[in-house]
């Protein structure tokens, strides 16, 4: 999902932002040459009949409705699992004790299939929206407290210990020198988690909704529509690309301002 | 030169204090800065508000360990710290290393420690720590020295009763160093908190403090307690301090193999 992160050579922005430009053409001609060589529409549409299949149901469809359906549902299981997973991250980080304690619970939770989840989620909860979005929530909070505790573990302690002298309030210790710390640990774990997020929240509404883009997907597969499938697919990947590229990466660039100075 | 000294009540008190760290319980920090062994053995110290205390010893005698257990960042394995006072003094430090948060700029490391009410003082401390430009700039802009000088113009801003120094002139260059010492004896002798400074310089000591502690590094206990004239702190000229080196080096030889020239 992140193209071009931190590490690469400084090169001018405009410079990089031809080169993504190209990149996505160049991703659209492969797609073209693949349907071209595969030769059969209905196996593989090529980008533009699947565009006009797009836009028609964003016209006249009800693709709209369903996108929106499925962003509220990443949202809502995208923040529980955010702020429940920085805070247990957090505790697993800092105090030692409980990071022996249930390390191995961490452990098995990463391992255990999403499927899994979701399956006993629905037949412990009913096919229900709440258990929809906690299947997902538990999904994806392991994968937030692992990444939380390792940032929360590489806290500067000189610099709390300059905040213990002085006295600094706790408050203000918190907001200015421990969650800037947190900041990089945080935002990987938001970026990664939006991808993770919203291909299980399709699998979920495969599963047991009766309305989103995995609903919707079921519907197509069942009709073997591929060009509906892939049309779903392309506006809901434009969307979430957005929400990267418009929210989180400069929102990570303002948090990461103080190291370019 | 000794001169005995009714005194009120101390702000802090140590007594029978004790802090060993072996090769089990060091830290790789511990073991980085001072070996694998520091050892307090039997520390009794009363500071009195509104002294300048240095305190000196040869590399690994435990000044920074001692400091630490003063400002409450270490515990002592035996032995007690009182206040005879009515609180907790309040306290304010500079680190070895200056200890500014990067993320904020030079500014906002010195009202993080104080509040917004404190902006013009924080101006003006920069000013006269010769940083008064550098107010917008982030740490890692500025080179170690300067990063020393917000380190200690953070330290004045919050007006401690109790200011802990731990070399905190060190690396500068002679004449800056000079001008940064002028600062801290006019600073004490406006203000008056109490000072205790670890130094390995016998000059930047017998400079700027009232009493002169010395901590030898076998023992871990003070060998040395000589008290000077607090009118004179900050103010002695070359020929006096350099009365007062020879005075120190004569009961405390250890010291030479550690002092650079003065």
């Amino acid at each position: 999902m992140t193209v071009g992160s931190g590490i690469a050579q400084p090169v001018p922005h405009r410079q990089r932002l031809l080169i993504r430009c190209l990149s996505l053409i160049a991703f659209f001609v492969f797609w073209q040459i693949l349907a071209v060589a595969v030769a059969d529409p209905a196996m593989l549409p090529g980008p533009l009949p699947t565009l006009q299949v797009a836009w028609s149901e964003i016209l006249h469809g009800e693709l709209l409705y369903h996108v929106g359906i499925t962003l509220l549902r990443v949202a809502a299981a995208f923040c529980g699992a955010m702020i429940v997973g920085v805070a247990i991250g957090i505790t697993f980080g800092r105090l030692a004790l409980v990071d022996d304690l249930f390390d191995s619970w961490l452990v098995i939770a990463l391992n255990v299939p999403a499927l899994v989840t979701i399956v006993l989620c629905y037949v412990w909860f009913g096919l229900s929206e709440v258990a929809a979005i906690l299947a997902v929530a538990l999904n994806k909070a392991p994968t937030v407290v692992a990444i939380t505790r390792e940032g929360a573990r590489s806290l500067d302690r000189s610099l709390l210990e300059m905040a213990t002298v002085f006295r600094v309030p706790r408050l203000r210790v918190i907001r200015r020198i421990v969650l800037p710390q947190l900041a990089p640990s945080i935002m990987a774990a938001a970026r990664t988690g939006l991808a993770l997020t919203w291909k299980i929240v399709l699998v979920v509404e495969l599963l047991g909704r009766p309305d989103g883009v995995g609903f919707q997907i079921r519907r197509y597969f069942n009709y073997f529509d591929i060009a509906g499938i892939l049309a779903y697919t392309l506006v809901f990947v434009a969307v979430i690309l957005a929400i990267e590229s418009l929210i989180l990466r400069p929102l990570d660039r303002e948090l990461s301002r103080w190291r370019k100075a | 030169m000794a001169q005995s000294v009714t005194a009120p009540v101390p702000l802090l008190r140590l007594r029978n204090v004790a802090r060993r760290f072996d090769a089990a319980s060091a830290t790789a920090a511990d073991r980085r800065k001072g070996g694998e062994k520091q050892v307090l053995t039997g520390i009794d110290l009363d500071l009195q508000p509104g002294e300048f205390v240095s305190l000196i010893g040869p590399s690994g005698a435990g000044k920074t360990t001692l400091l630490r257990l003063i400002a409450g960042l270490d515990s002592a394995d035996r032995g007690e710290r009182l206040y005879p006072g009515d609180a907790a003094p309040s306290m304010a430090m500079v680190f070895q290393e200056p200890r500014l948060v990067p993320w904020l700029t030079v500014l906002e490391n010195l009202l993080l420690v104080g509040d917004a009410t404190l902006e013009d003082r924080a101006r003006r401390l920069l000013a006269e720590v010769e940083l008064g430009g550098n107010a917008q700039s982030y740490p890692g802009q500025l080179s170690g020295g300067m990063q020393r000088r917000v380190a200690l113009a953070r330290a004045l801003l919050v007006e401690p009763q109790i200011l802990l120094l731990d070399e905190p002139l060190g690396s500068l260059d002679p004449a800056l160093e000079s001008r940064m010492m002028q600062l801290l004896g006019d600073y004490w002798q406006r203000h008056r908190p109490t000072v205790l400074m670890v130094t390995h310089d016998l000059h930047q000591a017998a400079q700027l403090s009232s009493r002169i502690l010395g901590l030898d590094p076998g023992l871990g206990r003070f060998v040395l307690n000589e008290t000077l004239d607090p009118a004179q702190a900050g103010q002695r000229d070359d020929a006096a301090c350099k009365a007062i080196v020879d005075h120190l080096l004569g009961l405390f030889p250890v010291l030479a193999v550690d002092t650079p020239s003065t």
